[in-house]
């Protein structure tokens, strides 16, 4: 799908990244904030979204809210046609950014543009609309369970339901169809913590793309991951990540976050590519459980099988075993047959274990078979990661055991051969 | 009385032709012809009967052929004025096309191509008619032999991806002779070596495991020990690679990769900063190709049709495409010595290409050889080893670029630099900057995919370029990057200076609506 012409919405987070030079590593909360403030910390994502906005060709239709939350932006950049569609309480809050999306969303606007961090993200996709229920059709494979025991569990019963739903039924929603419901995000950058691939490079790359979706160019868009880490865990030194859904986002070569292959039409093929390249590698009579993560739910699809779109399943000769398994349940399965996980990274930061997918405890995968793990990824999520693979299994010599360097499929016929490492050597080169 | 002169302007000022040519089908006058042919005379007929008694009536058109009817002025002016629209390598600094070693390429070279003695030559004639044109073949392999290092050499491909395709062929079937070829399916070849590399092999059946550049720009020996075993048929990789890194280490690559019976094979595309100085025999390699359309003499890529050249250890030439070129002894032969086509070679791959190879391209390389000698081989690499980090010198001074990896480190022949700091600065890609180039009457390409380099460009100057014209690239790039930064808006837009605008290659990008093969679109399209 394309994006082409129309309005431009606008949301700013006006206190986002005001923890950032005062060295709290986000700025969630008041009371951070309050802190941030006191040491020196100071608002900038109005002078940023001001770069962004600079590049919009004259005359160009800006929704937005009131106040510092998008009008105060918007008056310091001569020639926009300027709409308030939403007035925020003051102070203005995380509600207020959720329902000021809303209000853009309803008016239809071509790309919400948000200028703000990965928590900013999370709000814009509470806002975004939901789709109308999906009814299946009776020949069509039974809707999964949308979010199960273990990802409330895990902290992802937080998901936003829309996404939930439009992984989870395959066979009743088409793709183009589900990316149609919601206007596309695009971040623009001002947080501390951008993990998520909703953002552009820079403010300045934000601008180009809104303004090419403005004059009429033809924009590929497709969904990336939103993604967020605890902040109070990184200020004690540990990376929690969690992926808190996908949100349709334009993508311009080289201009969102993310250096991956050259447009979003030839990422998703590259990713079903990895999911054909896995479904080689699966041997008749061994017991697959496949991970959470969109490059498992291709594979799901490569199989002819339902996946359910945060839970592990259990899949053995193309067939589905056991959807959304516990690891109990996972354990069960090691008894009858040589069983080996199926997992991909989780966001930016190269998580193959840890981080989403808790259900691989470390007694599922010391019951595992060789090799214990068959790792899937396009060769520009590998790209994009800042370092080596992490494992955090939660057991220190399991983690040992499981690191070196791991073969990744990235394609039929390709592997790539990236390092991976216990994610406690790791913490501490970590923001 | 002198003329006042106008001051010399800061850029080239550069405009080029815009036609608005049509497609030379559009162009077709019914009835005009190019050369009018007079009608047959009438005994002729009465003696031969019409063409329906000469021509088989199955092999006789049913429709009239459709092609342009035109007039030679008009067929010339269409040609000529579409030359006019292109940036070609004869009036470029042609430096920015990394990778492609965009070289000068000798008129006298093609003046011996164009001499009837060769021109005029059927790659079917009997041998004996042919022995110049082989001689000149079989010499130009004992040079490219020297070169390498390596036994023999075959010229059959017309081009470095058919090259690599036969050393691959050749490898598998070393590794199938030695009963070895159901355990040995894997070839590790590296993310910056040319992807042809693991195109061939997985072509031949191979799964391709890619290995990924350390900090200094080439991978760990250890990954790569990691990565071979029993299973592995052989290493593929190229050095330097195409950020112009050379690995120091290669020597205990291919060491590691003997360790477990696996060959190793040199991808020498781009041998221009090497020339005479390293050989790929000498480090250990089992095979090695090059394109002997970039290196040697003739135009890369568009500028002309291309040759490979595929070289081989001594254990690999029974492997060799069929025929190859022998000498022999005959007492009844000028000179005493006779050139002849060996076929019968059982343990051949087979005909990897049509003949001898490219031979006009065979002749540029074998006349450019023997004009430089064995010292002006290594003068070629050494100027453009110097020039190569003359313009690195001249890039790292523009604000908003950089050279990712081995930082502070000198490139041989070429660099990938990156953008990426501009970029983010002001929303101008790469992209962007090589259009408004064009501008200024330069190429400029990016890099191959995938972008490992973020915002990626590859400047390659070769030995071919003065200092005045790699100083003008590099000023009209650091202009470039100065109008981002206070214009961006005006680069955004570019080209300005050119006969198309904006081409539109999305459909190109997206593989829901392209088709490379006319099957391929019948069958995308149903039709």
């Amino acid at each position: 799908m394309t994006l082409s012409g129309g309005a431009i919405g606008l949301v700013i987070n006006p206190i986002a990244g005001i923890g950032g030079a005062a060295g709290l590593k986000g700025s969630d909360g008041a009371e951070v904030q309050e802190l941030a403030r006191s040491r020196g910390g100071a608002e900038h994502a109005v002078e940023r979204t001001v770069r962004a906005l600079r590049r919009l060709p004259e005359g160009t239709v800006v929704l937005t809210a009131a106040g510092a939350m998008g009008a105060d932006a918007c008056a310091a950049v001569a020639g926009l046609r300027v709409e308030v569609c939403y007035q925020p309480g003051s102070p203005s809050t995380a509600d207020d950014t959720a329902s000021a999306v809303a209000a853009l969303a309803r008016q239809g606007v071509a790309l919400i543009l948000f200028a703000g961090g990965d928590g900013t993200a999370r709000d814009v996709l509470r806002g975004l609309p939901q789709p109308p229920p999906v009814e299946l059709a009776e020949t069509d494979p039974p809707p999964v369970e949308l979010v199960g025991t273990h990802a409330a569990a895990s902290g992802l019963d937080r998901l936003d339901q829309r996404t939930a739903v439009t992984i989870g039924t395959t066979g009743g929603l088409d793709e183009l169809d589900r990316r149609a419901l919601a206007s596309p995000i695009l971040g623009i950058p001002c947080g501390v913590k951008m993990y998520s691939g909703v953002f552009a490079v820079s403010p300045a790359a934000a601008g180009a793309i809104a303004a090419a979706v403005v004059q009429g160019g033809e924009v590929t868009i497709e969904d990336r991951d939103v993604v967020d880490i605890s902040e109070q865990q990184i200020r004690a030194g540990i990376v929690e990540a969690t992926l808190f859904g996908t949100a349709p986002t334009p993508v311009v070569r080289g201009r969102t976050q993310s250096r991956k292959a050259p447009t979003g039409a030839s990422e998703a093929d590259a990713v079903r590519g990895v999911a054909a390249g896995l479904a080689t590698r699966l041997l008749p009579g061994h017991t697959y459980f496949l991970g959470p993560g969109g490059t498992m739910a291709a594979l799901a699809s490569e199989l002819g099988v339902v996946k359910t779109p945060l839970g592990v399943d259990v899949i053995r000769d193309r067939h589905l075993l056991l959807a959304d398994a516990s690891a109990t349940e996972l354990l069960g399965f090691t008894h009858e047959s040589p069983c080996h996980a199926v997992v991909t990274s989780i966001g930016g930061q190269g998580f193959l274990l840890g981080r989403g997918n808790q259900q691989f405890s470390a007694a599922v995968l010391q019951a595992l078979a060789d090799p214990p793990l068959l790792v899937g990824a396009t060769t520009g999520k590998l790209l994009g990661l800042d370092g080596p693979l992490l494992i955090d299994t939660g057991d220190d010599d399991l983690d040992a055991a499981l690191a070196g360097h791991q073969r990744v499929t990235t394609g039929v016929q390709d592997i790539a051969l990236v390092r991976a490492v216990p994610a406690s050597a790791e913490r501490k080169d970590r923001p | 009385m002198s003329l006042p002169l106008a001051p010399k302007p800061p850029l080239r000022r550069f405009h080029q032709a815009r036609w608005d040519e049509p497609l030379i089908f559009e162009l077709s006058a019914e009835g005009e012809r190019g050369v009018l042919v007079s009608r047959p005379e009438p005994d002729v007929v009465a003696t031969t009967g019409g063409l329906d008694q000469v021509v088989p009536a199955g092999l006789a058109r049913t429709s009239p052929l459709e092609l342009p009817e035109m007039a030679q002025m008009r067929v010339l002016r269409h040609f000529v004025r579409l030359s006019q629209e292109n940036l070609g390598a004869d009036f470029n600094i042609d430096i920015g096309q990394g990778t492609c070693t965009m070289k000068y390429s000798p008129k006298v070279n093609d003046q011996l191509i164009n001499t009837p003695l060769l021109r005029d030559l059927h790659p079917a004639q009997d041998p004996d008619s042919t022995q110049g044109v082989l001689q000149i073949i079989w010499e130009l392999e004992r040079m490219l032999a020297e070169i390498s290092g390596m036994s023999r050499v075959s010229m059959q491909t017309s081009g470095g991806s058919g090259a690599i395709w036969a050393n691959v062929a050749m490898i598998r079937a070393f590794h199938e002779a030695n009963g070895e070829d159901a355990q040995r399916r894997e070839v590790v070849t590296t993310i910056f070596s040319h992807p042809s590399n693991a195109a061939a092999a997985k072509t031949a059946g191979y799964d391709v495991i890619t290995l990924y550049p350390d900090a200094d720009g080439y991978p760990d020996l250890d990954a790569l020990k990691a990565a071979i075993g029993p299973q592995t048929a052989a290493l593929l990789i190229t050095n330097p690679e195409d950020t112009g890194i050379y690995n120091p280490r290669i020597r205990a690559f291919v060491d590691a990769v003997h360790s477990v019976g696996a060959l190793a094979c040199y991808d020498q595309a781009n041998a221009n900063g090497i020339l005479g100085i390293t050989r790929a025999r000498d480090a250990g390699f089992d095979l090695c190709h090059f394109n002997l359309h970039k290196t040697f003499s003739t135009p890369h890529g568009c500028g002309g049709p291309g040759g490979g050249a595929s070289a081989v250890s001594e254990k690999l030439v029974p492997f060799l495409p069929y025929p190859v070129i022998e000498r022999v002894d005959d007492a009844e032969a000028r000179d005493g010595v006779r050139f002849v086509l060996d076929s019968d070679r059982p343990q051949s791959i087979g005909k990897i290409g049509p003949h001898h190879g490219t031979v006009p391209v065979l002749v540029r390389a074998y006349a450019w050889i023997r004009a430089l000698g064995a010292e002006g081989l290594r003068d070629v690499a050494e100027i453009a080893v110097l020039n190569n980090n003359y313009v690195l010198s001249k890039v790292l001074a523009i604000p908003g670029a950089s050279a990712p990896y081995a930082a502070g480190k000198r490139r041989i022949e070429q660099v990938r630099y990156s953008w990426q700091e501009l970029y983010e600065q002001t929303g101008v890609d790469t992209f962007q900057i090589g259009i408004r180039m064009a501008d200024f009457g330069m190429h400029y390409w990016s890099s191959h995919h995938p972008f490992v380099v973020p915002q990626p460009f590859t400047l390659e100057p070769t030995e071919a370029y003065s200092q005045a014209e790699l100083d003008e690239y590099c000023d009209t790039l650091a202009a470039v990057a100065q109008e981002a930064r206070e214009d961006p808006e005006l680069v955004a837009g570019a080209p300005y200076n050119t006969p198309i605008h904006h081409a539109g290659h999305d459909d190109l990008d997206d593989p829901a609506r392209w088709a490379i093969t006319y099957r391929g679109y019948r069958r995308k399209y149903g039709l």
